[in-house]
């Protein structure tokens, strides 16, 4: 089933063309890795898909329906955005700040319900912050702070979840962790988008890569297609070993070419 | 599973015990209000002419002059307290007070027009209805400059500019004043005060104060939610510009209908939210009404005090808040720089 169906997308900021012509769509299930160097315009066309920048909204179709026809309490159950950056205003406990990833769905008279408390319980444990469940966000570190914040996204239980960058600053220990979560979502029908700039954790884990590059997108598809000596060399610049190991495809970059 | 676990609650133990002790606070401060004056009102006195059937002059002061005095102190404390943390909230920055979006400038211009033309002279009302009028004018200029979208530093800059321009309108009027009666009676008007007012201004300012709480009490979820940023508040179905316009009519409505029957009392919009905030673990939401009982508080604990230290000529009530809240501010801002690592 298609989540998600994007055709034309043109942004230009200040008479700067970010990209033009961009056509995108995802699936229901589907685990779709967003590449490309920096500037190449990944976050905009995320923040595009999620009806962050009005003018294009029109040409986003959720579920059929265009975004700017969609009352956003409604889209904001079925479609999450992580934004980069992991901000929080307040020091609020982490367990507050990925509660809030329950007001789409709470009712604005009655405080968190027990299913909220559970929900909330489980994402903890799912990006392995529950340890600190009581303590102030700026107390943690930069990695712990992007899984809570990972963790509040997730609290808003969405068809759609389209994430900046979520991975970004983590070990890799728990780069795997969130990664392996990815999959386990996409499986139970979760359609997942995110940026990420490890090319080896998204040969291994995203169905899908679609790289941006040159304003547009310059390849998409299974990811051994899309990352090509050929590719990573006209977008990113670099020539790179391209290998596998205990079955597993990795990505090490060599140097510049 | 603690009780402070439990489903379905808004509050934690704490913030249920601190809501406990605001209100008897502002309970105690609202009687202490009453009773405390040049004239002493002593508690059986007070049952007598509250319940009972106690009359003659105590009575007259009790109802006439002390209980509107108290009531508009208790209003206007719950609205600066529940405004600053509003815009506190909504700004993402613990300095932000009512006054920063050009609302109290304007209302004291509205009135001091009042004064100045002789109108607040011909009939007592004009003053707090100039008062007003001039906050709605601030509402649209601010609504107006900061332009369609929501971001807060327009939102800042309009306020700015609005205050800049009806403060220097004020100074024009106090400049072009006919005789110096006049401008004492504007000066003494800015410097913000409750006494002599009555229950007129009560029902005049009620109506505006109350669509104004209800207006910024219903944001407590939006600002809860832009503890994430814009972008992520926006994703979970809040929209900026509506949010923006609530809250800068609620709290014109409210600070405008405050400031248009106190003159400016300053310093308890920003220190009472930055107090609390702590005690209701930073979530904004729950510093709305917090904020709302801390301002009454202080605001009815202020008026006492001017009427105890400065018996006759009385300390202005803006006065003595702005005397308060500087160095008391001061060392707010050197404890958070210790705490930092």
């Amino acid at each position: 089933m298609k989540l998600l169906d994007a055709a034309g997308l043109s942004v230009s900021f200040d008479g700067i063309e970010i990209f033009s012509g961009v056509d995108f769509s995802i699936g229901a299930g589907e685990l779709v890795g967003l590449i490309g160097p920096n500037g190449a315009g990944k976050t905009t066309l995320l923040r595009t898909l999620s009806g962050l920048l009005a003018y294009n909204s029109d040409k986003v179709h959720f579920l059929g329906q265009p975004l700017s026809d969609i009352n956003r309490k409604q889209l904001a159950r079925d479609l999450a955005y992580l934004p980069q950056g992991n901000e929080s205003h307040w020091p609020v406990t982490v367990d507050a700040l990925v509660m809030l990833g329950r007001l789409p769905h709470s009712n604005p008279w009655r405080g968190p319900s027990t299913k909220d408390h559970e929900i909330v319980r489980q994402v903890l444990q799912a990006c392995d912050v529950s340890q600190f469940a009581k303590r102030s966000v700026n107390t943690l570190s930069g990695g712990e702070r992007a899984r809570v914040m990972l963790a509040r996204v997730l609290a808003v239980e969405p068809r759609l979840l389209l994430a900046d960058e979520p991975v970004t600053g983590l070990d890799p220990g728990h780069q795997l962790d969130v990664m392996e979560r990815f999959r386990q979502l996409s499986d139970l029908g979760m359609g997942i988008v995110i940026v990420i700039h490890d090319l080896t954790l998204a040969a291994r884990y995203c169905h899908r890569l679609v790289l941006l590059s040159e304003h547009k997108v310059v390849a998409q598809g299974r990811p051994t297609e899309v990352l090509s000596s050929q590719n990573l060399a006209r977008c990113f610049d670099i020539r790179a070993h391209i290998g596998s190991a205990e079955g597993r495809a990795f990505v090490v970059p060599i140097e510049r070419c | 599973m603690t009780l402070r676990d439990l489903p379905g609650r808004w509050l934690t133990f704490n913030q249920t015990l601190l809501f406990t002790v605001l209100f008897c606070l502002v309970l105690l401060a609202f009687v202490g209000s009453l009773v405390v004056g040049p004239s002493t009102v002593g508690w059986k006195e007070l049952l007598g002419i509250l319940f009972g059937n106690e009359y003659g002059p105590t009575r007259m002061i009790l109802l006439e002059i002390r209980l509107p005095r108290a009531l508009l102190g208790l209003m206007i404390g719950i609205t600066l307290g529940l405004s600053g943390a509003a815009l506190q909230g909504f700004l993402r920055n613990p300095l932000a007070e009512p006054g920063l979006i050009g609302v109290s400038a304007s209302a004291s211009f509205g009135a001091v027009v009042m004064i100045y033309t002789g109108l607040s002279g011909l009939f007592a009302l004009a003053l707090p209805l100039g008062g007003i009028l001039g906050a709605l004018v601030a509402v649209f200029l601010v609504q107006l400059i900061s332009g369609r979208n929501g971001g807060t530093l327009r939102l800042i800059l309009a306020g700015i500019a609005v205050t800049s321009f009806a403060s220097a309108l004020t100074s024009v009027a106090l400049n072009l004043s006919p005789d110096a009666f006049a401008a004492l009676e504007i000066m003494f008007w800015l410097m913000g005060s409750l006494a002599d007012r009555s229950f007129e201004h009560v029902w005049l300012s009620l109506p505006f104060m109350m669509i104004g709480w209800g207006l910024l009490l219903n944001l407590g979820r939006s600002l809860d939610a832009l503890t994430l940023g814009e972008e992520a508040a926006y994703s979970l179905g809040f929209d900026l510009k509506r949010i923006r316009t609530l809250m800068v009519i609620g709290i014109a409505l409210s600070v405008g209908a405050a400031t248009a029957v106190s003159g400016t009392i300053g310093f308890v919009g920003l220190v009472v939210p930055h107090l609390l905030r702590k005690w209701v673990g930073h979530k904004p939401s729950t510093l709305l009404l917090a904020s709302a009982l801390g301002g009454a508080c202080l605001t009815l604990i202020a008026d006492i005090a001017v009427r105890i230290f400065s018996p006759g000529q009385e300390l202005k009530l803006g006065v003595l808040t702005a005397l308060i809240g500087v160095p008391f501010f001061l060392s707010l801002i050197l404890q958070t720089q210790k705490n930092l690592p």
